[in-house]
């Protein structure tokens, strides 16, 4: 059996809103395929992957297998990237959009790091250990 | 008298803004409901929810309202929130194992992914919550990462209970090890071991949040 992997950059991601991700992740992991990108989602989108997820399952298809791997800053480092992340960004855009009459999108930028996400079909065991992790797939 | 009433109008809604929902969160299996009876039995007497060896038994949102807790002094009321256990899959043929029918196992399936659903709908209306983690098992799954990342995201004190320290190989320092920002408390739900010190940490971190 073929097993189909893409392997997708940060850059190429964070031009989609966090709907068309979501949709594009499950789309294609449900076509058997294995999605690598290069970042993580934010917290709230992966909630919303599995929220998603689980309006899908059926027979065929029990769900998915995700890890994520993300750059851990340190210092000020850290409390900048905390509060680039607690930005309510889709809400600030939309209000921007109001005022302006024009649609706005506000890039939805990944972290640096690395996500998996596949079939549970095919992903049968993620070992995560502190920098890198280890996937077990049987095709 | 209309004077009377509005005074136990204010007085209630005053009560009420000092109750905190207190969810109960975690993967599947970890003993989340073992500590919701543990907690609500300590304090009221009643169990809030069955319990089985047979994966997904909470699919719906358990709830016990109002539990008066008291510690040095100090008064919380809590209503409690026992949640569907979070999971990025539900097969229906893993519940076929433990001699459900298919029919039967593929109901429970359904229930168990609507169950999630609102146990994630969920996190945008509790105050505090108890992440409970299995400690015998690796605690760096998605699951757990997923979920303590969306705690912080939405600024939501959260407690991390390493649950099930009665079997002998409880490993509660590896989820301190996994997660070093976060209060841990090793417990055993089921015999009742340390639970004392869980409710120490409840009242020294569970607060209503500014927002919901």
């Amino acid at each position: 059996m073929r097993l189909e992997m893409d392997f997708i950059s940060s850059e190429a991601f964070a031009k989609k809103s966090m709907e068309e991700r979501v949709k594009y992740i499950i789309s294609n992991v449900k076509k058997n395929k294995i999605i690598v990108i290069g970042g993580t989602l934010p917290p709230k989108e992966e909630m919303k992957l599995v929220e998603e997820t689980m309006k899908r399952i059926d027979e065929k298809f029990p769900g998915i297998e995700v890890c994520s791997l993300k750059k851990e800053e340190s210092g000020y480092k850290a409390v900048f990237q905390k509060f680039v992340e607690s930005i309510p960004r889709d809400k600030i855009a939309k209000i921007l959009s109001w005022i302006t009459k024009k649609e706005i999108k506000w890039e939805n930028s990944l972290k640096d790091g690395i996500t998996l996400i596949g079939p549970s079909t095919i992903i049968k065991k993620i070992k995560r250990e502190k920098g890198y992790f280890k996937v077990l797939a049987e095709v | 008298m209309p004077f009377r009433k509005i005074l136990d109008w204010i007085r209630n809604l005053f009560a009420k803004r000092k109750e905190i929902r207190l969810g109960i969160y975690g993967a599947v299996n970890v003993g989340k409901s073992t500590l919701a009876n543990r907690i609500a039995k300590d304090w009221t007497g009643e169990e809030v929810s069955t319990v089985s060896e047979i994966p997904h038994e909470t699919r719906f949102v358990q709830k016990k309202e109002k539990i008066e807790m008291k510690w040095n002094g100090k008064k919380l009321v809590i209503n409690l929130l026992d949640m569907p256990g979070i999971a990025t899959k539900v097969d229906y043929r893993d519940f076929m194992i433990y001699g459900l029918s298919r029919k039967e196992a593929k109901q429970r399936a359904k229930e168990a992914t609507d169950g999630i659903i609102e146990a994630i709908k969920w996190l945008d209306n509790v105050d505090t919550v108890l992440a409970v983690m299995d400690a015998t098992q690796d605690p760096l799954t998605q699951v757990n990462i997923t979920l303590l990342g969306n705690l912080e995201a939405r600024n939501i004190p959260v407690i991390i209970v390493a649950n099930k320290i009665d079997l002998p190989t409880a490993d509660p320092d590896a989820i301190k090890d996994a997660f070093p920002q976060y209060p841990v408390v090793p417990v055993s739900a089921l015999t009742g071991k340390n639970i004392d010190k869980l409710y120490e940490a409840i009242f020294k971190h569970a607060k209503r949040r500014k927002k919901r």
